[in-house]
C-alpha cells in the first residue's frame, strides 16, 4: 500500500523533477514569443501557436512529441510530408493580386535582385562551417517567405526548422524597421527624391489574370520542375481567385484552409523547439545569418534599382528595388513611406507593388532553382 | 576550398542566374499577356 502510494506520488511529482534548466529557458522563450505576438502584435497568427507549442513541448513528462503524441502526430502528418507549407501557399495564392506586375513587367526583375541574400548567406554559412544542407536551410531565410523557408528547411535540415522558421517570420515583421536605414545608406538624396512618371495601365484584363497562373505553372514545370510543389500551389490558389468560377474554393483557400493550416503549422514548429534541439550556439548563428540575409536582400535590391535607374535615364527611383522581396505588400508600403518622407510629390506605391510581386514570385523561383540545382548535384 | 564550399559557389551561381532567367521569362510572359489581352477586354 505504501509502495503504491509512493509510486503514485512519484508519478505526480515527475513533472517537477523532470524539468531541467534548458526546459525552463525554452518555456521562457515560448512565453516571450507569446508576448511578442499578443502584446506587440508581431506576426500573432504564427507567433502565438509557435510560442504555445514551445511551452507545451518543454514539459518532459507530457510526451507530446513522443511517438504517437499529439504534436508528433501533427508534425509528422504536415511538416515531415511538407503538406502544411504547400497548403499555406494555396491560401497565399488565393490572397495575392498579381495585377501590379502587368503595370510594367520589367519591374519584376527587381524581384531577382531581392533574392541575392539567399545565395550570399548560403556561402557565408558554409564559410562559418555549417554543412551544405544546413547552409541551404539558413540561406533560404533570405527568401523572406515563411512557407518557402519551412518547405526547404524541413527537406534539408529539419533540426534547424524551428530556428529558420522563427527567424524568417520575425525578420519579415521587422521589414519596416530594417529596410529604411539600408535604403538611405545606399542611395543619394537626389535619387530618393526622384518622382517616377505615372503608370499608364492600371488594370490587367481578366483573361490575362486567368492565363497567368496557368502559364507560369507550365513554364515553371518545364524550367525548374523540382520547385513545382511551391510554384504550383501558389498558382493554383491564384487561379481559384482569378477564375471567378470557384468562389467557394477561393474563400476556403483564403480562410478555412489558410487558418487551420496556419494553426497546425505554427504549433508544429513550436513543437520542434525542445531544449535539447533549440538551445545550441548554432541557433544564435542562424538568427544572425538570417538578419544578414535580409540586409543583403535589401541592399542588392536597392543597388539593382540604382542600376535600373541609370539604364532608364533616371526614370526609375532606386528605392523601389527594396520592394523586390517577398514580404508582400509590406515592403511596397515601406518604399512608399520612405519615398514620401523624402519628397511629398513622389508616389512609389504602384511600381513598388510591381517589384514586390516580383519578389514574391522571385522567392518561389529562387527556391525552385536551388532545389533543381541540388537535385542536379545529387543532393536530395 | 572545401568541397561543400565549392558546391555552395555552384549553387549560388546557378541560383542567381537561374532566378534572373526564370523571372525574365515570367516578365516576358506577363508582357505578352498584356499585349494579347489588353485591359478592358
Amino acid at each position: 500500500m505504501l509502495d503504491a502510494l509512493l509510486a503514485a506520488l512519484g508519478g505526480y511529482l515527475n513533472g517537477i523533477g523532470g524539468l531541467g534548466l534548458g526546459n525552463l529557458v525554452m518555456i521562457a522563450i515560448g512565453c516571450t514569443l507569446l508576448y511578442l505576438g499578443i502584446a506587440r502584435n508581431i506576426e500573432p497568427l504564427l507567433l502565438l501557436p509557435i510560442g504555445f507549442g514551445a511551452v507545451l513541448v518543454n514539459f518532459p513528462g507530457g510526451g507530446l512529441m513522443a511517438p504517437g503524441g499529439f504534436l508528433r502526430t501533427i508534425y509528422d502528418a504536415g511538416v515531415v510530408t511538407e503538406i502544411f507549407p504547400l497548403l499555406i501557399f494555396v491560401g497565399i495564392g488565393a490572397l495575392t493580386d498579381f495585377g501590379p506586375l502587368f503595370i510594367d513587367p520589367k519591374l519584376l526583375l527587381l524581384g531577382a535582385a531581392g533574392q541575392l541574400g539567399i545565395f550570399l548567406t548560403l556561402l557565408l554559412a558554409l564559410v562559418l562551417g555549417f554543412p551544405l544542407r544546413d547552409s541551404v536551410a539558413i540561406g533560404i531565410i533570405g527568401a523572406m517567405d515563411g512557407p518557402t523557408a519551412i518547405f526547404v528547411s524541413a527537406k534539408y535540415a529539419p533540426h534547424l526548422l524551428a530556428a529558420v522558421s522563427v527567424a524568417a517570420y520575425s525578420y519579415m515583421s521587422l521589414v519596416p524597421i530594417l529596410q529604411p536605414p539600408i535604403m538611405r545608406l545606399l542611395t543619394t538624396a537626389d535619387e530618393r527624391r526622384r518622382v517616377m512618371p505615372p503608370t499608364k495601365t492600371v488594370e490587367a484584363s481578366r483573361a490575362a489574370r486567368v492565363v497567368f497562373p496557368i502559364g507560369v505553372t507550365i513554364l515553371g514545370g518545364i524550367l525548374a520542375p523540382q520547385g513545382l510543389p511551391l510554384l504550383g500551389t501558389i498558382m493554383l490558389g491564384n487561379l481559384l481567385r482569378e477564375s471567378g468560377v470557384a468562389e467557394r474554393l477561393k474563400a476556403a483557400a483564403q480562410n478555412e484552409i489558410a487558418n487551420i493550416v496556419t494553426l497546425l503549422l505554427g504549433i508544429s514548429i513550436g513543437a520542434t523547439m525542445q531544449a535539447e534541439i533549440f538551445l545550441k550556439p548554432q541557433t544564435l548563428l542562424v538568427f544572425g545569418l538570417g538578419l544578414i540575409a535580409i540586409v543583403l536582400d535589401t541592399a542588392a535590391g536597392v543597388l539593382f534599382g540604382r542600376l535600373y535607374g541609370l539604364l532608364s535615364g533616371g526614370r526609375i527611383n532606386p528605392l523601389i528595388g527594396a520592394a523586390g522581396i517577398s514580404a508582400y505588400p509590406m515592403a511596397a508600403r515601406v518604399v512608399q513611406r520612405v519615398g514620401q518622407q523624402e519628397n511629398r510629390k513622389s508616389y512609389l506605391l504602384m511600381p513598388a507593388m510591381a517589384a514586390n510581386t516580383g519578389g514574391q514570385v522571385g522567392s518561389v523561383l529562387a527556391a525552385s532553382v536551388m532545389l533543381a540545382a541540388l537535385a542536379g548535384l545529387g543532393i536530395v | 576550398m572545401s568541397s561543400d564550399l565549392q558546391l555552395g559557389v555552384v549553387i549560388a551561381i546557378v541560383g542567381t542566374v537561374g532566378t534572373l532567367v526564370l523571372l525574365a521569362v515570367v516578365a516576358l510572359f506577363g508582357a505578352l499577356l498584356r499585349r494579347v489581352f489588353p485591359a478592358g477586354r
